[in-house]
């Protein structure tokens, strides 16, 4: 199997903070690969970086072979994103939009049809497709951004906390999507801190706190590093990320709060 | 609740409403909210006190021309007509200024949600309703003390205190009157940008809708220019009327209030009949101005909390979809998007606010004698200080839409290009214009209107410059947004670059003129000058670029 994603011994630093401190994994091309961790952890710097939004300060990412700092373009015509922002073009339809990105993508106008056509019957969002995309509901947003995502038919789908704040039926929707990409071929990079999602989904996950990836493989070999047999993710990354006392005393003194 | 609590109250979600105002014009900064909240915070106070400095001074600058023209000038008629011209026009000056001003300031206010928390504390309506008319008022409570006080102090001074009351009433007036308009207007403004059917109809009262409310600000700003004139107009204009034409405009607001004020101070100076329309009209405004202080607030409350529907039914259309080339698809989508924001569709109007900036100057200086090539080479200088300003401005458009151009993939050079030719617009209408204005005047030679048709190529020279080096100062290459309100500094920076960049041919052609005396050399050298800086430019943008 050969790798969608290439990441070799990243760092990236804001000032005196380094984001993402010496990182390495790759996903498998066909897999379904989750980075976790908790707000801040470096996650989405390091997928900035993948998509060649931003510069390393050392070390290298590609995608299916092309470097992203060397050829962003190059990595932007075969990956499909979805950032953790929804920050779309709030005074265009939907419509509107997807003619952008396909003009953008030189994608020929026939096919683009079809396949814009079949999203949005699959994704019920015929009644959106000519509101401006202001008006939609975050769960809407959600849907018109993955199928600019999708549009192009990527290879590899990178998508940010897709399941922030979205409603059951999008959420539902949503895995439903990922898992018929990777059916057909395609490979998913997803970033979450939604364990039960990572646990249900990804076929590897890479767990990252505080910059450092702390721990990648499947459930079961990340149960073995911990030490925590037939424990759930979200045990197993506390254990890893060292927070189970941090947790635990919070919790205590909620309870006592609470009682009061 | 006590007023100072709800004072209080409302002073916090003014700045919600600040805040969120500066994030619809900016969503861009969403992302950065997250990694430097501080940084934000300063610069939506700076904006603030800027904004704040800029409405002080203009309503300051006109309370005091009012007063002066209306008190002191003796060649507009005579005393009764001038104080009662001089308050109307006052009121109407602040009633568009309130307006125009505050637009697009209000638009964070129909942001829903600003007043959703105070919404679960356990308030009563009325008291919800009170708190969103005070936070509305004190988005704008500089000018509205400003116009509250200044004008009838001045008129306390100069004529008494009947009037100075009478003035005050009518400030009062005018202040609650046009908060409710502006609130009306907030609302339609909104609902018509928000709405889309794609009929050419929706498309032209949408453009139409954006333009009139950019050239009412450009007006609002320019006022001063225009007082003396209209002042005089007004009063020639009730005095060749007779008793009945006062009559009948003591009737309308805010002349009421004005011809009030001259019954006060001057008694049976000015005839019966007008006194009774004044005092019969005044009275029945200031119910209106209650009403609508009411009806605001109950107005502004169900809006806040729900924010403006923009929702209509809307006939479903084929799912298809038609592409462009990639420069093409750039420019229309920025097109739309400008077609639909009050500040973007300001960039369109760039020609005719220099038209208006610049017949003043020209007639001014064609007064003494024929005009030289000097003024031309001023008036284009103006032009191209407005053309830095101009690509910033479309680089605006770009503060939408981060997360779908995150993953495109579009090469900064093919971005530039697209905003380089859209800023081309402004700049080839302002050339033409000032041409044209050039023509309206005695010229020491028929050459001179070419100076700024000659100029038209080095729109683009300035465009590119300015363009790439913004993309190198602010996205390390990469082609990125700019607010022209958030960034200002960088505005200020194109604005600067503009100039100087532009200004290199017209050296050209004035070291040609003062060396030669000869208009064709001096064109031939402002063409050679443009065409060596374009190509030194171009050999240079690739270097600051990024993809």
């Amino acid at each position: 199997m050969s790798e969608a994603v290439k990441i070799v011994n990243l760092v990236k630093s804001y000032g005196n903070l380094v984001a993402v401190n010496d990182v390495s994994f790759d996903v498998k091309e066909g897999e379904i690969f989750g980075i976790l961790g908790p707000n801040g952890a470096g996650k989405t710097t390091a997928i900035k970086v993948l998509m060649g939004l931003l510069d390393p300060d050392s070390g290298s990412a590609e995608v299916f072979g092309i470097s992203s700092s060397e050829d962003p373009i190059g990595v932007k015509r075969i990956v499909g994103y979805v950032p953790e922002e929804q920050q779309l073009y709030e005074s265009l339809t939907p419509r509107e939009m997807f003619e952008f990105i396909a003009s953008v993508r030189e994608l020929p106008e026939e096919k683009a049809s079809k396949r814009v056509a079949e999203f949005v019957h699959a994704l019920d969002f015929e009644k959106y497709y000519d509101s401006m995309v202001v008006t939609l509901s975050q769960g809407n947003k959600q849907k018109a951004m993955l199928i600019a995502a999708l549009l192009h038919k990527p290879k590899l789908l990178i998508l940010d906390e897709p399941f922030s704040g979205l409603d059951v039926r999008t959420a539902s929707i949503m895995k439903d999507v990922i898992k018929i990409h990777t059916e057909n071929g395609g490979s998913v990079l997803l970033s979450t801190h939604i364990m039960e999602v990572a646990e249900a989904m990804c076929d590897r996950v890479g767990i990252l706190d505080e910059g450092k990836l702390v721990a990648v493989g499947t459930l079961e070999e990340l149960r073995d590093v911990s030490q925590r047999e037939g424990a759930t993710l979200e045990n197993v990354f506390l254990a890893l990320t060292e927070q189970e006392d941090e947790v635990r005393e919070g919790i205590d003194q909620l309870r006592e709060a609470l009682a009061k | 609740m006590r007023f100072s609590e709800r004072w209080k109250l409302a002073g916090i979600i003014s700045a919600e409403v600040r805040f969120k105002g500066y994030l619809e014009m900016n969503p861009s900064n969403l992302a950065r909210v997250k990694e430097n909240p501080g940084k934000i915070a300063r610069s939506i106070k700076s904006n603030s006190r800027f904004s704040t400095f800029i409405t002080t001074a203009l309503i300051f600058s006109l309370s005091v021309l009012t007063a002066v023209m209306a008190f002191v000038d003796d060649s507009i008629g005579v005393p009764q007509t001038r104080l009662a011209v001089g308050l109307s026009i006052f009121l109407v000056l602040s009633f568009v200024l309130l307006i125009f001003l505050n637009l697009s300031v209000t638009t964070g206010f129909f942001t829903a949600d600003v007043i959703s928390f105070p919404a679960t504390l356990p308030l009563s309506k009325k008291d919800l309703d009170e708190l969103s008319l005070l936070a509305f008022i004190r988005v704008f409570i500089a000018p509205t003390i400003l116009i509250l006080t200044i004008f009838p102090i001045i008129t306390l001074l100069a004529i008494g205190p009947g009037p100075a009351l009478v003035a005050l009433a009518g400030c009062a007036a005018t202040v609650s009157i046009s908060i409710g308009a502006l609130t009306k207007m907030s609302i339609w403004f909104r609902k018509k940008s928000h709405q889309v059917d794609g009929s050419r109809m929706n498309t032209l009262v949408r453009v139409s809708a954006s333009l009139g409310l950019a050239l009412g600000m450009v007006v609002a700003f320019s006022m001063g220019s225009w007082l003396p004139s209209l002042i005089h107009f007004i009063a020639d204009l009730s005095t060749g009327m007779g008793t009945q034409g006062s009559s009948v405009l003591a009737l309308l607001f805010p002349f009421s209030f004005g011809f009030l004020a001259s019954a006060v101070q001057f008694g049976l100076g000015l005839p019966y009949a007008t006194i009774l329309a004044a005092v019969g009209a005044s009275v029945m405004y200031a119910g209106v101005a209650i009403i609508s202080y009411r009806r605001t607030g109950s107005a502004l409350q169900q809006i806040s909390v729900g924010g403006v529907s923009t929702k209509r039914t809307l006939e479903l259309r084929d799912v298809t979809l038609s592409t462009k080339t990639v420069l093409k698809s750039i420019i229309s989508k920025d097109l739309k998007l400008a077609t639909r924001n009050i500040g973007s569709s300001f960039i369109f109007i760039i020609p005719l606010f220099l038209a208006v900036f610049l017949f003043p100057m020209m007639a001014g200086w064609s007064e003494s004698e024929a005009l030289r090539s000097l003024t031309a080479l001023v008036s284009v200088e103006y032009g191209n200080f407005f053309a830095g300003i101009t690509i910033i401005s479309v680089m605006m458009f770009d503060t939408q839409g981060a997360s779908i151009q995150a993953g495109l993939p579009i090469r900064s050079r093919k971005m530039l290009n697209a905003k380089v030719a859209m800023a081309m617009f402004p700049y080839v209408g302002s050339m033409i214009l000032i041409s044209i204005l050039l023509s309206l005047f005695p010229l020491t030679s028929p050459l001179i209107p070419l100076i700024p048709l000659v100029q038209i190529p080095c729109g683009y020279t300035v465009a590119l410059a300015v363009g790439a080096f913004t993309y190198w100062k602010r996205g390390g290459g990469r082609a990125v947004s700019i607010s022209v309100v958030a960034d200002s500094g960088m505005t200020f920076l194109a604005a600067i670059m503009g100039a100087l960049i532009g200004i290199v041919p017209l050296v050209g052609y004035g070291a040609a003129m003062i060396l030669t005396g000869n208009h064709i050399i001096s064109l031939a050298t402002q063409v050679l000058v443009m065409i060596v800086e374009l190509v030194l430019v171009r050999s240079q943008v690739p270097k600051l670029l990024k993809d």
